[in-house]
């Protein structure tokens, strides 16, 4: 398993590298008073997509699928490397926007929280979770539509849902976020982490039996 | 029309009745095994099924009949332990085309136990290949070799070839055949070789697997063709109705005809002073088999 991770960094090399210069940059020149969750949401999908158009583009499919290799470890290895990649990039973001503190201590920039941190893994994986089922069924030059879907989407969701309930406009989630935000704080955190533990789980099942049906 | 080859101990492969169906096409039921010690050459025009037979066998594509067994044990049920002792070899590379050589074989070495580094550099230097050179760099037929030390270098007991000549010259051509010579000499490996060049396979193979619209037409061993199957030509008013009735694919002109015939004793017999038996090519074989069909 661990040589079918490095590979996608073996093979994204350049990239990955060019990605985390773009990460830096952006948490330098650009005022963020969102904190990691975009970027590394973004730096994470880039190197993701980037994985899968790589292997649809040379069919690595086809000798993935005729080495000693089992189906389950092939799509595991991806969600790990979606993990390594999200991990990376907020730890980039969190060292990136400390030194940057230090330098330009009158620019606003967003540091590290504990919240923010789980708040930018648990986004990052939850759409993850959500995409890689759908690449393992369409292949990613198909699913390009879905991916710029997955890019944008979530953010304007995110952003509309908060406004309407600001708003009022959402009485029904009151209760809930009610119950959410008086909840004790380790205890929230925990329970972020379970349910996104959950989705990536039932979504590693489904991108399996995906996989394992899937003709080469 | 098929002459099947017993189901024996040293079958390396056994295929029973395997059917794959896709939309237009239907390939089997098929029925050959492989022998340990030999290479059988697989051959058929394009489409005739060949690729998806090989991508059958390693479990690319899912069979909807029959039964697959290799080293004695089910393709799918032990594919990790199947796989391990299968080297392939397709048409196309399938490689990641800027990574170098080396890293390619570090992709492959860490999933085969004997996987032998020195090996593969070995036959590396032997094709001169760079292991610094990314795949991209490398033409058709240097890619071909960089999969061929891939597959020697855990040191396979099958060798599952499909299409590797195409793109090669005749030197890379005769360096590969030569390769597998010596590959096979232990007598405990087999090679499975399919190839639309088949003078390749008058030199190397042991037996031949001919198919043609999914369905095997001819299974038997090289040397039972050479012996068997006699080219038959003469002019027209030869074509007797007793030697008609023993031949494949008769072509006429006004020079006279010729057609394949698979008993050479029988129509030897015939006494028919003005026909020439000539020993066929497998690529006359073939094209015999094909005209029949028209």
């Amino acid at each position: 398993m661990s040589t079918l991770v490095l590979k996608d960094f073996w093979v994204l090399n350049k990239r990955t590298r060019w990605m985390l210069i773009y990460l830096v940059a952006m948490v330098v020149l650009i005022p963020n008073i969102f904190g990691p969750v975009p970027l590394v949401f973004l730096v994470t999908f880039a190197l993701i997509g980037q994985s899968g158009l790589i292997d649809d583009k040379n069919k690595i499919a086809v000798t993935l699928n005729s080495l000693p290799l089992r189906r389950r470890d092939i799509v595991v290895s991806r969600y790990l490397t979606a993990l390594i990649c999200n991990v990376l990039g907020l730890a980039i973001y969190a060292v990136t926007a400390e030194v940057a503190r230090r330098l330009f201590p009158a620019r606003e920039i967003s540091q590290v929280s504990l919240g923010s941190a789980v708040a930018a893994i648990t986004f990052t994986a939850i759409i993850a979770a959500l995409y890689l089922p759908l690449y393992y069924r369409f292949g990613q030059a198909n699913a390009q539509l879905l991916n710029i879907v997955f890019m944008f989407v979530p953010f304007f969701a995110l952003g509309l849902i908060t406004r309407m309930f600001a708003n009022g406009k959402l009485p029904w989630l009151k209760p809930f976020v009610h119950s959410v935000t008086t909840l004790p704080y380790p205890l929230l955190i925990v329970g972020v982490l379970l349910i996104a533990a959950v989705i990536v789980l039932i979504s590693i099942t489904i991108s399996i039996g995906v996989y394992r049906s899937s003709e080469c | 029309m098929t002459t099947s080859i017993n189901v024996a101990d040293e079958d390396i492969v056994a295929v029973t009745d395997l059917e794959k169906k896709f939309q237009g096409f239907t390939l089997g039921p098929l029925n050959f095994s492989l022998r340990r010690g030999y290479i059988t050459g697989f051959i058929g025009p394009n489409g005739a099924g060949k690729t998806t037979t090989i991508k059958l066998l390693m479990n690319l594509l899912h069979r909807e009949g029959g039964a697959i067994r290799i080293f004695g044990q089910d393709n799918i049920e032990s594919e990790l332990d199947v796989k391990r002792r299968i080297g392939f070899v397709y048409d196309e590379s399938f490689l990641y085309e800027d990574l170098t050589v080396s890293r390619t074989a570090r992709i492959f070495g860490p999933h085969y136990p004997k996987w032998n580094q020195t090996a593969f550099e070995s036959y590396a230097k032997r094709f001169d290949l760079s292991l610094n050179k990314r795949v991209k760099e490398l033409s058709r037929g240097m890619k071909m070799k960089l999969n061929l030390s891939l597959a020697l270098a855990h040191d396979p007991e099958l060798l599952i070839m499909d299409e590797p000549t195409s793109g090669l010259d005749v030197v890379s051509r005769q360096e590969l055949l030569d390769i597998l010579s010596d590959f096979i000499q232990d007598e405990n490996r087999a090679v499975l070789f399919s190839t639309h060049i088949t003078s390749d396979l008058d030199k190397v193979a042991d037996y031949v697997l001919f198919i043609r619209d999914g369905q095997i037409l001819l299974n038997t061993s090289k040397d039972e063709i050479f012996e068997n199957y006699a080219l038959v030509k003469g002019p027209i008013d030869e074509l007797v109705s007793d030697l008609n009735s023993q031949l494949i694919g008769v072509r006429k002109s006004a020079y006279g005809f010729d057609g394949l015939t698979k008993n050479r004793t029988k129509v030897a017999r015939l006494n028919l002073p003005r026909i020439v038996l000539e020993r066929p090519t497998l690529e006359q074989v073939m094209l015999y088999f094909e005209e029949e069909l028209k």
